[in-house]
């Protein structure tokens, strides 16, 4: 389990973070909505110990992630992998070299053929085997966060977190990127943290779903409780609305 | 009880400006220094990838080759021309030409001016590179692939930069001197029998001039690298990662001159004849 226990952060004079609490459970996919600039990715990049907080602590599954040094933070990298909101995939690599490379840098005695046959089967897993070895540059934004989720399991890792995976893809590639998520969740045991606008992805495939406002949150609950919540603020972000009592 | 001297609004303002200079100084070096260590260490515990290394040298040094022959190239003669008219106001003697200049080619000149510009090329092409990787976290991501930055990209850029910048050194150096010979002919009718004259070379000038190349060859993908992987922001960070890069290493390159020039002057003395 992934715990957010008092997580406060600021960036010069804006504080961002203001004591967030909550709990993702093993498992289940959940998801942080909020608005843009609300500290989502900040947040999940404390978990993987890009970004440490101000105040609070980060704990997985009993280790406090937060306090961790570089190198041991390698081990928690290891088990929770985060798929970035750009692809992020290395230009001088192919497809195939880019999902290797976690397995290279983690398997050292492990036989190259052995670690190109893996990141084949995990191409494969992601529909994109065709494509092994194009380079980034030659794909289009969702066959990249494809190749990149590819790489993000390599490690099988028990957490992914994704930092807003449908965000600039076309409905049919974000919907495939949904059933991924999913499939990952209910068939593999992954648990998952996404941070989405996606409405339709979020009410597609959300078990949890926690809203951050102005740095704190504002409610956690199923799909159901926010689709009935009687708070304005959770009532516009959910409808979409332009008008009500969000910030612009 | 003494008062406290009152310091003008001006002064404490220029005062502030100084000691925050200082501070941005110091942190700065201080990170670069980590960068350095961390590249030593996996130099000695890290993943050996020949050809990282060997794509890298390619970059550095076969594609500056003709950039840096052909701005030697240009000073040997230039330097020749120059010197060969000053020497003509105290004396008519020329025959010292080629030796002294030889002499501050292998001394100075040749690695210095090569590193100058190894710096702007190499250094610029560097801290762009890493720089547009950390912005669009790719470093990041490396990080997650359990892949140290320094490791996988900062490391083959260091053996690269130290080896091709002998290299270049060399060939560079040799083109200037060439140049400069072929000048001394066409300007002052000096056979070059009396130009090639190694005299005045010894074996502290070509250990100061081989110091420096191995000087100037870690410093400058160490800066570059450390004004990269430090950048933050948007496409502006990575603009002004690559000026820091060029900033940072020329004066390093100046720097280390001096500190180099001053410590084989005070090893062993004035050899100079």
């Amino acid at each position: 389990m992934i715990s957010f226990r008092e997580v406060s952060k600021r960036f010069g004079s804006k504080v961002v973070l203001d004591g967030v609490t909550f709990d993702v459970p093993r498992g289940e996919i959940s998801f942080i909505i909020g608005a843009s600039g609300a500290g989502k990715s900040v947040l999940i990049k404390h978990v993987t110990g890009f970004v440490r907080p101000d105040g609070g602590e980060i704990w997985l599954d009993g280790v406090e992630v937060s306090r961790l040094d570089e190198r041991a933070l390698a081990s928690v990298r290891k088990r929770c992998a985060l798929v970035f909101q750009h692809a992020t995939l290395f230009d001088s690599q192919s497809c195939l070299e880019n999902v290797a490379l976690p397995l290279e840098k983690h398997g050292r005695s492990r036989p190259r053929g052995e670690i190109l046959a893996r990141a084949r089967d995990l191409l494969t897993r992601v529909h994109m085997e065709a494509f092994a070895d194009r380079f980034p540059s030659e794909l289009g934004e969702g066959m990249k966060k494809r190749v990149a989720i590819a790489r993000a399991l390599a490690l099988e890792p028990e957490y992914v977190l994704f930092d807003e995976p449908t965000t600039g893809l076309d409905p049919v590639n974000a919907r495939r990127v949904d059933r991924l998520i999913q499939t990952l969740s209910r068939e593999g045991g992954v648990t998952s943290l996404v941070v989405s606008h996606d409405l339709t992805s979020i009410f597609g495939i959300a078990d949890r779903i926690v809203m951050l406002y102005k740095g704190r949150v504002r409610l956690i609950g199923s799909p159901d409780d926010f689709r009935q919540s009687d708070d304005p603020v959770v009532r516009q972000f959910v409808r979409g609305e332009a008008e009500g009592p969000m910030d612009a | 009880m003494s008062e406290a001297p009152v310091v003008s609004e001006p002064r404490r303002r220029v005062l502030g400006a100084l000691g925050e200079a200082g501070l941005e100084t110091t942190r700065t070096v201080s990170s670069a220094y980590g960068v350095f260590v961390r590249t030593l260490y996996y130099l000695v515990r890290g993943r050996h990838e020949p050809g990282a290394i060997a794509r890298q040298m390619y970059e550095i040094g076969n594609r500056s080759l003709v950039f840096v022959s052909l701005v030697m190239g240009f000073v040997g003669v230039i330097l020749v021309y120059q010197g060969g008219i000053q020497t003509q106001r105290v004396l008519p003697d020329l025959s010292q030409l080629g030796a002294t200049f030889l002499e501050l080619l292998v001394r100075d000149l040749a690695p210095s001016l090569a590193a100058l510009m190894v710096a702007t090329r190499v250094g610029a092409g560097i801290a762009a590179e890493l720089g547009s990787m950390a912005v669009t976290e790719q470093l990041d991501a490396l990080r997650l692939s359990a892949a140290d930055p320094v490791d996988y990209l900062v490391k083959p850029r260091f053996v690269a930069s130290v080896v091709m910048l002998f290299v270049l050194t060399i060939v560079s150096g040799t083109v200037a001197y060439a140049c400069g010979l072929v000048g001394a002919q066409v300007f002052f009718e000096l056979s070059p029998r009396s130009f090639v004259d190694l005299s005045l070379v010894d074996a502290v000038y070509l250990g100061s001039g081989l110091a420096k190349c191995l000087a100037y060859g870690a410093a400058i993908p160490i800066l570059s690298a450390h004004a990269g992987l430090t950048a933050q922001g948007g496409s502006n960070a990575v603009g002004a990662a690559t000026t820091r890069a060029v900033v940072h290493s020329s004066l390093a390159v100046i720097a280390l001159d001096f500190a180099i020039s001053f410590g084989a002057h005070a090893l062993f003395g004035d050899f100079s004849r």
